[in-house]
């Protein structure tokens, strides 16, 4: 609600100008993982208007940062720790200075201001340290294919998606299996992640923004479309499975294209152009405020994390398109009044080697950082920073070792759409504590 | 005289045992007949590939050697041999996204197509010391102390076994950590991509693990004891199967195949031939869906449209719509079953219809609804799908003898978009 918005920021603006040291308390040091988050003064002793957002009404979005992002890069630290972090990478490590602090011992990209500028405000912006999968694997394509399908060891070989099982559950319990679409991923085909077995889940090109496609001729585009229809209206209750299947997917793409995309609110203009990820969010916006079903929306980052060289200006680029986007798109959902049931996550398939090679770059490694936005984050740096002081505290291949599991992470982003992650096959995992606001 | 009955199946066994049907090859076949269709699709010649070290010299960024491959399904000589090629690339699967090595990877193409219908023993064993395959489930530099596990679960979990069942799985995990160590000691050169043995990361000489219920100690030897395991004929004759006929077999069937194969020492050409001379391969028609190349490859030729007029057409379609060769989604290939009818395909599809061109057979027949539909080789189509079709030529917007071509265009698109021809 707009209303509680305002209310809540104000507060939020009060409760930092009081305790602004507050806002540090959530990032825990090494050791005391897992205990219950104490809520940061002022941001946490607020009621989040987000709390009050029935699960049906709930949204989430997933950045998904392919190639392997270098959390270490996203989040650097600060302080105590500065030194052997830039000892163990000397050719690539941000200057401490440069950094946005988060908290005494936790920076930010300095290319990530707009962002830091929100959790400033406490407008909702966390971080969630060292995040990854226990026995991981340096490959892109498996560990990829774990995170797709939500499956530790890739030996499940499920047939869904986490976030296809995510939309099943979200639909069937809100009753909107029927609706055209519950999750949609912005990218050029459809993505593992996004299998689903009752729901409707598709894929929409961000460019032709999904909409049924045409013939430029205007009279044969409308008879073709009523020819369409007429197609896929199912008169044979004897037809086969794969014959129903067939005319009901024609159906829902239609459905879909009529009932979704062509209600569709006009993109907002605010967005950067350079680069897809703009694109993207603003058409993600515009799902969400036709409030037609679209509950889940991936959003596959077409960017260039896997930095094996040149890691630096590479990396840089990629937060300034980040920053610029995601800014772009949280001003966006605040204007359509939709900021307080929309969730944002980013996700990678591994972290990158703490040690720099001789290319200026960094190798496949273990554990990232997750980043939360939105009104639904709370403020803060959660988790664990995973430990790098000696060589034994890294991994045997270089990389930091995770401390918040996949599943983990997963149980947050279902806890916030209401789904127990058993539901999800996230085993007994929980929601990481503090991490959503309230 | 054949009858449209005759036409449909022979135009289903085009579907399923080459990319097409292509048009008119329904109507030369259909005037010799079923059996001889079969016969012929059976006795086609492979395609030759002589060009295949210039594919293997191209820069590992380039696309060149997917178009290369395309275009071998699209000609219109391609038989069984073609589309066992695809089979076995989605079987024993090895994908560019991670090998990104096309001096790798071609080679293996080139060995894969030498053994498609020939013994998958003998393939096996290849393709677990090849270097594309070495790349991509990690074998390479695995040493036998410490073995990278990869390679060894997939052997038999997607490969040759199938996991089995809870109550009787056809391997543990201490098998995969024993073969493992068998199939450990290869090393790729990242420069060169060739596929070395150290025996240094091997097992040594004198020692052995104790796998699938068999003392091994070398790679083809642990290959031997997958291929020995009861479940791994039934498992290769099943998947070739599902291929053809769309289902999973009886266990009946399954039995018969698996004997048939190691009673055929593992060359595979008798069991796909007693697959197609099945009955139920004939009345199994329109029971799976088409897969996007198979979809595309027909779909273009059906609508006239060619790679030199469309340069791009046809990778991005496919690789919107999700099944791009040498780049399988993971190790368990392309998925099989109704995805690939489902919204967001029908809509990358869509995309691809609405380049439908006027093609004056159609615009100039007399029955354009009939030409349009024989164009796309669809001769059992449904009432709904008709009743669409002859929307179009009732309708007052495209009304009159000024209006044919639009009107093929339309009648094309949708016939290539209907129900009937999304399904293999």
């Amino acid at each position: 609600m707009p209303m509680q918005y305002v209310n809540r920021r104000r507060f939020l603006q009060l409760g930092i100008a009081s305790g602004a040291a507050g806002l540090t308390a959530a990032y825990l040091p090494r050791g005391a993982r897992a205990a219950a988050s104490p809520p940061p003064d002022g941001a946490g002793s607020a009621v989040p208007s987000s709390v009050g957002v029935p699960p049906s009404d709930r949204c989430l979005v997933v950045i998904e940062m392919d190639g392997g992002h270098d959390g270490m890069s996203m989040a650097p630290p600060r302080g105590a720790t500065y030194g052997r972090y830039h000892d163990l990478r000397s050719r690539i490590a941000l200057p401490e200075a440069s950094t946005l602090q988060l908290t005494p011992d936790v920076g930010l990209h300095p290319a990530l201001a707009k962002l830091h500028t929100r959790y400033l405000t406490g407008a909702g912006f966390g971080v969630l340290a060292g995040v990854g999968i226990v026995a991981p694997d340096l490959s892109h394509f498996e560990m990829l294919r774990r995170w797709w399908a939500g499956d530790l060891s890739s030996t499940a070989l499920t047939a869904t998606g986490f976030l296809g099982r995510l939309c099943d559950a979200v639909a069937t319990r809100d009753g909107t299996v029927d609706a055209a679409a519950t999750g949609v991923s912005l990218g050029y085909g459809p993505t593992p992640a996004l299998v689903s077995m009752a729901a409707s889940t598709l894929s929409v090109n961000p460019y032709d923004s999904g909409g049924f496609p045409v013939f430029w001729d205007t009279d044969m585009d409308t008879v073709w479309k009523s020819a369409w229809k007429t197609m896929c209206e199912s008169t044979d209750p004897k037809a086969t499975v794969p014959f129903r299947s067939a005319r009901h997917g024609a159906a829902y793409a239609m459905l879909f294209s009529d009932g979704v995309m062509a209600g569709l609110a006009p993109d907002s203009g605010t967005y950067p152009t350079d680069g897809d990820l703009g694109y993207q969010l603003s058409l993600a916006a515009r799902l969400i405020a036709a409030n037609q079903g679209v509950r889940v929306v991936h959003v596959p980052f077409y960017g260039d994390f896997d930095t094996h060289n040149n890691h630096v200006e590479r990396h840089a680029a990629m937060m300034t398109m980040l920053d610029n986007a995601l800014d772009a798109f949280l001003a966006d959902l605040e204007v359509r009044g939709l900021a307080d049931k929309v969730l944002v996550a980013t996700t990678s398939e591994f972290g990158r080697r703490v040690p720099d090679n001789d290319s200026n770059g960094l190798d496949h490694g273990a554990a990232s950082f997750t980043l939360f936005a939105g009104t639904p984050a709370a403020n803060g740096v959660f988790g664990q920073y995973p430990a790098f002081a000696t060589d034994s505290d890294l991994d045997p291949d270089g990389n930091l070792v995770a401390t918040v599991g996949m599943w983990e992470l997963y149980a947050t982003l279902a806890s916030w759409m209401g789904i127990p992650g058993a539901d999800l096959g996230l085993g007994s995992a929980v929601a990481v504590p503090g991490v959503l606001a309230g | 005289m054949t009858t449209t009955y005759t036409k449909a199946l022979v135009a289903h066994v085009l579907r399923r045992t080459t990319f097409g049907p292509l048009p008119g090859q329904v109507n030369t076949w259909a005037a010799k007949g079923v059996a001889a269709t079969i016969s012929h699709v059976l006795a086609a010649p492979a395609l030759p590939v002589t060009d295949w070290a210039t594919m293997a010299a191209v820069d590992d960024g380039s696309d060149l050697p997917v178009r290369w491959w395309l275009k071998r399904m699209a000609n219109p000589a391609a038989g069984l041999h073609e589309k066992m090629t695809f089979f076995w690339h989605g079987h024993l699967t090895t994908g560019h996204d991670k090998v990104y090595r096309w001096k790798c990877e071609i080679p293996q193409h080139v060995l894969i197509r030498r053994y498609a219908l020939g013994n998958v023993r003998t393939l096996v064993q290849k393709l677990t010391v090849d270097p594309a395959m070495l790349l991509y489930l990690d074998g390479s530099w695995s040493v036998a102390d410490t073995p990278n596990e990869n390679y060894a679960r997939e052997l038999m979990e997607l490969f040759c076994l199938g996991r089995g069942t809870a109550a009787s799985p056809n391997y543990h995990q201490a098998d995969v950590e024993a073969g493992a160590k068998a199939l450990a000691g290869y090393g790729v050169d990242w420069d060169t991509g060739i596929a070395t043995f150290y025996p240094d990361n091997a097992l040594p000489l004198d020692q052995t693990v104790r796998f699938l219920g068999h003392d091994v100690r070398t790679a083809a030897q642990a290959v031997d004891a997958v291929l020995g395991h009861k479940a791994a004929a039934p498992w290769i004759a099943g998947r070739m199967w599902r291929y053809f006929v769309g289902t999973e077999p009886s266990s009946a069937k399954r039995a018969a195949l698996a004997k048939l194969l190691i009673a055929n020492k593992w060359v595979v050409k008798p069991v796909v031939t007693a697959i197609l001379h099945d009955p139920l391969f004939l009345t199994s028609r329109m029971n799976r869906p088409r897969q996007p190349i198979e979809w595309v490859t027909a779909a273009m030729a059906a609508l006239g449209l060619t790679d030199a007029a469309h340069p791009d057409l046809r990778m991005e379609t496919l690789w919107t719509l999700g099944q791009l060769p040498f780049y399988p989604p993971n190790v368990a290939g392309w998925s099989w079953g109704l995805r690939w009818l489902g919204p967001g395909v029908t809509l990358a599809k869509a995309a691809f219809e609405v380049e439908a061109p006027a093609l004056t057979s159609v615009a100039n027949a007399a029955d354009p609804v009939a030409a349009a539909l024989a164009r796309c080789s669809l001769f059992e189509v449904s009432a709904t799908t008709r009743a669409a079709m002859k929307k179009v030529m009732t309708s007052p917007a495209l009304a009159g003898s000024a209006n044919k071509g639009r009107r093929a265009q339309v009648l094309l698109a949708l016939a290539v978009g209907s129900p009937e021809f999304a399904l293999a």
